[in-house]
């Protein structure tokens, strides 16, 4: 059989082919017996494709999942007369419930309405810098729709491999620098992982530099709630550190959440606790100031996958911290040779 | 048609909408089953893998709805599907799921059982495959993307070179499966 007529097959399956092209192929090729067995083979294969694709991106999406152990679950058709006896119950719970919200309703209301007459010009005051944070968040937005987006990498090998948050993937054009250029170079995503959210590139440019070694390292660490966390992070020549406590975390995410105490574009930032240990990179700032943080582990799995793949280069993971008896200053002035800027123009 | 069938249906998307929708309609009801059995979280979250897994392929493989009231359907995979995971592990305790009366159970099976038993052994033949032949595999084959733009995306000259190229990646594929 010739790989067009394969590639005639493969596209009858994949329904890429016209009704008009369809009834041809029925005609001829689909009737022979070694094409039956062709179909069988490459659908059966599809097929898992399909699977093993679908099945890892639910998993990842459940794995988020939690049992909500005080909350009655809905009645299903499964569900025995046992359980219908205790809607009964319910029904009294929800009312109960209605009474206590108004009340409770009718006291706050109240309560401001009143605090609203005492003040009123501290109350117009209010009002007036809630408008002011909604004109600057807008105005933030606005401005990086027209600069395009800061993105920050972080080294992870000395031949310049540097890792970032997937979504750089919805930039196009993105150029980027570090301290070592003169000149902003064309990036190349080398790898990409959208469910583990970090993508790895380089520069589109072969006669750059070896990097000096890597003084850092990346955590295997999966849980961290309640722990410092410092971002390092940088658009431009300058870098800039920020710190935040992790609000929201559990051993089994990909990512966590931490709350920042200052504002400022943190997207790709380097997050380190505080032994120096590299335990993630930041997506973009919320408004309410939180961020949230995809953590290193999810990056050796990355690098697990990228070094079974013969076509990219050999990524050895630091494994040495210098960092962990050096004060933040020092650590930032070691990290500056490893960090490199992104824009989308 | 139904809210509930198209709660069923929207999986087709996998997005995370779509999943959303799914849980928050079945996902207590899967909870309380795996509860009433002694089950952990973790077998809770194998059991909504599986059972988001079968239904996925259900509505792929255009395979029909309409017998069955999607209630008992759902409920009823998630019997089977926890039933099966519980095969898998015989020294956990085994589940007692047959003090409920679920409908139908004779008759509706695991239609995607055939596809993810050897999902291992697949995921370690792609993972073997290389760049660009798994991109080209995914785009393809799941996300069922245009072949222009996934030429584009590899940076290929024309479809016809993704058309070779994937045709030799996939009988990489069965080769190595057959090995």
């Amino acid at each position: 059989m010739t790989d067009q007529e394969k590639i005639a097959i493969i596209d009858y399956l994949t329904g890429k082919l016209s009704l008009e092209e369809v009834n041809k192929l029925s005609d001829g090729l689909l009737e022979r017996q070694e094409s039956v067995e062709m179909m069988a083979a490459y659908s059966s294969m599809i097929e898992q494709i399909d699977t093993i694709y679908a099945r890892k991106k639910i998993k990842s999406w459940v794995e988020k999942i939690h049992f909500t152990a005080d909350e009655e679950p809905e009645i299903s058709p499964l569900i025995g007369k046992k359980e219908l006896m205790n809607t009964k119950f319910n029904w009294l719970h929800y009312l109960v419930m209605f009474v206590i919200s108004i009340i409770t309703s009718f006291l706050v209301f109240t309560f401001l309405f009143k605090e609203d007459i005492r003040e009123p010009e501290k109350a117009i005051e209010d009002n007036q810098e809630k408008k002011e944070a909604v004109v600057e968040d807008n105005k933030i937005e606005m401005d990086e729709e027209k600069k395009g987006v800061d993105i920050m990498g972080i080294a992870l090998n000395r031949t310049g491999f540097y890792l970032l948050p997937y979504s750089v993937n919805s930039h196009t054009g993105v150029f980027g620098s570090n301290q070592r250029m003169t000149n902003n170079l064309p990036l190349t995503i080398v790898w990409d992982d959208k469910e583990m959210g970090l993508a790895v590139a380089t520069f589109a440019d072969e006669n750059l530099d070896k990097l000096p070694a890597l003084p850092y390292r990346f955590s295997k660490e999966d849980y961290f709630l309640g722990e410092e966390m410092f971002f390092v992070f940088s658009s431009t020549s300058e870098i800039k550190i920020n710190s935040g406590f992790v609000i929201e975390d559990s051993p089994s995410a990909p990512t966590m959440k931490v709350h920042l105490n200052l504002k400022g574009s943190v997207y790709g930032a380097v997050v380190m606790n505080n032994a120096g240990v590299i335990v993630g990179i930041s997506e973009k700032q919320n408004k309410d100031g939180s961020v949230r943080v995809v953590k290193s582990k999810e990056l050796y799995q990355m690098v697990a996958e990228m070094n079974l793949d013969k076509g990219v280069d050999y990524i050895s993971m630091p494994s040495q911290n210098y960092f962990k008896t050096k004060s933040n200053a020092e650590r930032i002035e070691s990290l500056k040779p490893f960090i490199a800027w992104f824009n989308s123009k | 048609m139904s809210d509930d069938l198209k709660t069923v249906l929207d999986l087709k998307k996998l997005d995370s909408k779509s999943l959303d929708n799914f849980i928050s309609r079945y996902g207590k009801s899967v909870q309380k089953l795996i509860q009433q059995n002694n089950g952990s979280e973790e077998l809770y979250r194998k059991v909504l893998t599986d059972l988001i897994s079968e239904l996925y392929f259900r509505v792929r493989n255009d395979i029909s709805f309409e017998n069955y009231s999607i209630d008992i359907l759902v409920n009823t995979l998630a019997i089977l599907t926890l039933k099966n995971a519980m095969n898998k592990k015989p020294k956990e305790r085994k589940p007692i799921i047959l003090t409920q009366d679920y409908y139908e159970r004779g008759k509706i099976r695991l239609e995607s059982l055939g596809s993810f038993k050897n999902e291992e052994e697949c995921m370690r033949i792609i993972k073997g495959i290389g760049e660009p032949g798994r991109t080209i595999l995914r785009l393809s084959f799941f996300d069922k993307e245009e072949d222009a733009s996934i030429a584009k995306h590899i940076h290929f000259e024309s479809e016809e070179q993704l058309k070779i190229r994937r045709l030799k990646v996939l009988d990489r594929c069965i080769e190595s499966t057959s090995k």
